[in-house]
Parts: structure tokens; C-alpha cells; sequence
């Protein structure tokens, strides 16, 4: 993510980056303050040193494709599960099922991935 | 106050498809093992490729794209074996062979998964797994020219493809469909192979599938009961005769 921040940046002609909005879907189970954490270090030295990060959260949602039921999603308590969730989100069809039809054919409406909505930059 | 200042926002695209790039940086060839028919041996043959060529003294990487029906860790009698987490995912070695799949985490449950679904999941696991430096990385795609064939060639741009095919008709339209497609989108192809073929001599009919036949490979009963062990399976007659084929890929 910072590789293709700093690319952005780059190409932008960026003097500055004041600001990076960055979304977090909470399918991937990822902490906030280990992100804020992880971006301070990582950054150390670069262009989006002094970068202020504002991370917001999405909600998962999910929508069963077989009875149209919508649901937000629960971690499944597991933690083999968990895991393979965060890494592959899409593998909650392994695990998952529609709370009212037990379907596994349900979309993954919102929730998903870490992004950046945009970056705020001077030049 | 001779600078222009302005607070320009910027549209940031999909950190992922950045890091692909950067994870298969280096990776010296990626051998894409495909069929457009299911049931021909792709992972079979793929798996037997990677076996080989880490045997030769290659670094080798084997990544099973097969979601929904997983098999090249049956083949490497891949058991109790996981990735390690290290800023990313760094696949386990097996028998010479660094393994990747979803079976590390689905186990034997069933994965089922849309289209999109099928493209994410595969963009994510790109994007997690770290290689390191490698020879080659073989890559076992599913039946079709859907997500997984279509993906590869959108985001694995050198990519070179072995088209798996079978003596049957039921086999050769279908695979010459892959090839034409191939061609037309101008992806590498490094040939075709046609397995479980009555001999493995001579490569008469080989126009048949479109591209350059690279070898024939005898049917083999023996191979059935070997799967799991590798060190067994490389040396049945299929896998001897896949041996050649791997000589070929190599010059």
C-alpha cells in the first residue's frame, strides 16, 4: 500500500502529502492502531513521513445471491478460520453460511480489503 | 512563498496489482499449465514439471490456482505443512517445491466461489505470497478460459503457456480453442503436450492442437497408486516421459 502511495505521489509530482484516507474493511480483521503503527514505521524517512493517515473502517456486509437475506458480518470464532479470512477473504464461502437459508452463495456486498480513498497532496 | 501550494486530492488505484508485480520480481519464468478441458492431467503434469525441475537443481515454485477442486497437494503427498507468516504468506517446501494453495486453509471443505469472487481471491493470493527468487514458477490453472486463464493473462503478462491435451476428440476441440485464443491475444505459448496417449512415440496429428506438440505421454496405470509420494511417481513411465518435456522448456 505505501509502495503504491509513494508511486502516486511520485508521479503527481507530490512535494508534500498532507493526507491519506485510507479504508479498512473489517472482514480483514486488521487493527487500527497496528495499521497507524505498521504506516509510521514503514514510511520513517520517505515522503509520507509526516503524512497524517485518517483510517475508516467499512462495515461487512453480506448478501445471500439464494433467499436475498442481508447480514453483517461475524467473525467465526475460530481462529484457523479468522486467519484464513484475513488473508483470503473470499474463503468465508468455506465457512460461512446464510444465517436464514444456509446458503454459501452470498456476495460480499461491502467490507472487504484495505484501501486508499485518495491522498491530499501539495506540489 | 514562491512554491504553488494546493491541496490536491488524488485517486490512489488498487494497491494489489502493484504488488503482484513486485512479488513476482523475482522470478526468473512462470510456466502456466492449462487445458481448456478438465480431466487431461493438468495437475499431474504440473506438479510432475515442478518435481523435476527442482530435481535438476532449479528453484521452483508450484502455486495450485484450482479453487474448486484442488489436487497438486495430494500429488506431492503435501501433509502438516503450512505457510509462514512473514509480512505476507512464504509457502512451505515440499519435496524441493515451494507449495501454495487454498487447501492450507479450506482443507477438504468445498470452496464455492463466483466469478469475481474467483478473481479476487486469486489477486489476493498473489498479492500474500512471497516467492522469493525462483527458476520457475509453475502455475496449475483449472479447466476453462474463465477468471483464472483470463486473470493470468491480464495480470501475468509473461506468462508462457503449456496446453495440456488428450488423444480424445472430446479433448482436442476444446484445447485447439484455448490455442487459438492464446494466439490471438499474443500470450507466449510454449506448446502442447498430449497425454495418456496409447505410445508416447512420434508427434504425427500434432497440427491438431494449434501450437507446437512438445511431447506425447504414454497412459500409465502405475501412476494412480504413487500419487502422494514423489519419489515413486518420478519414476513411472509417465513421468519419465514428462522428463523430456521439462528438457524442452528448459532450452
Amino acid at each position: 500500500m505505501i509502495s503504491s502511495l509513494l508511486a502516486v505521489a511520485k508521479e503527481k509530482g507530490a512535494k508534500e502529502v498532507a493526507e491519506a484516507k485510507i479504508k479498512l474493511g473489517k472482514m480483514q480483521q486488521i487493527d487500527i492502531d497496528i495499521l497507524n503503527l505498521a504506516f509510521r514505521e514503514l514510511t520513517r524517512g520517505t515522503l509520507l513521513e509526516k503524512t497524517k493517515i485518517k483510517v475508516e473502517p467499512e462495515e461487512t456486509r453480506f448478501r445471500c445471491r439464494a433467499c436475498g437475506h442481508e447480514w453483517n458480518f461475524e467473525a467465526p470464532g475460530k481462529s484457523e478460520e479468522e486467519e484464513a479470512i484475513h488473508f483470503v477473504p473470499e474463503l468465508a464461502h468455506s465457512f460461512l453460511r446464510c444465517p436464514r437459508c444456509r446458503s454459501p452463495d452470498f456476495e460480499i456486498m461491502g467490507g472487504r480489503g484495505v484501501w486508499v480513498e485518495y491522498i491530499k497532496i501539495s506540489r | 512563498m514562491g512554491r504553488v501550494h494546493q491541496n490536491l486530492k488524488v485517486k490512489v488505484p488498487d494497491p494489489r496489482l502493484a504488488i503482484i508485480e513486485k512479488r513476482l520480481k523475482q522470478v526468473n519464468r512462470i510456466i502456466v499449465v492449462a487445458s481448456g478441458k478438465g480431466g487431461v492431467g493438468k495437475s499431474l503434469v504440473a506438479t510432475t514439471i515442478s518435481l523435476w525441475l527442482s530435481r535438476k537443481g532449479q528453484r521452483v515454485g508450484l502455486l495450485d490456482l484450482d479453487f474448486h477442486g484442488p489436487s497438486c497437494h495430494i500429488i506431492l503427498g503435501a501433509k502438516e505443512v503450512a505457510p509462514t507468516e512473514e509480512r505476507g504468506l512464504i509457502p512451505p517446501e515440499v519435496h524441493g517445491v515451494k507449495f501454495m494453495s487454498v487447501i492450507y486453509y479450506i482443507g477438504d471443505r468445498p470452496l464455492p466461489l463466483r466469478g469475481d469472487e474467483i478473481s479476487n481471491a486469486f489477486v489476493e493470493l498473489l498479492t500474500i505470497t512471497r516467492w522469493g527468487r525462483l527458476d520457475y514458477l509453475v502455475v496449475d490453472v483449472p479447466p476453462g478460459i474463465a477468471e483464472e486463464v483470463l486473470d493470468i493473462i491480464r495480470l501475468i503478462k509473461r506468462g508462457e503457456f503449456l496446453i495440456v491435451a488428450t488423444p480424445s476428440a472430446l479433448a482436442t476441440t476444446t484445447v485447439a480453442r484455448l490455442s487459438q485464443l492464446l494466439q490471438e491475444l499474443q500470450v507466449p505459448v510454449l506448446g502442447a503436450v498430449e497425454n495418456m496417449c496409447p505410445s508416447e512415440t512420434g508427434t504425427e496429428g500434432a497440427e491438431k492442437f494449434g501450437t507446437t506438440l512438445l511431447g506425447r505421454i504414454p497412459f500409465d496405470p502405475e501412476v494412480e497408486e504413487k500419487l502422494g509420494d514423489p519419489e515413486l511417481l518420478l519414476r513411472t513411465k509417465f513421468a519419465r516421459a514428462v522428463e523430456a518435456i521439462v528438457d524442452k522448456i528448459r532450452t
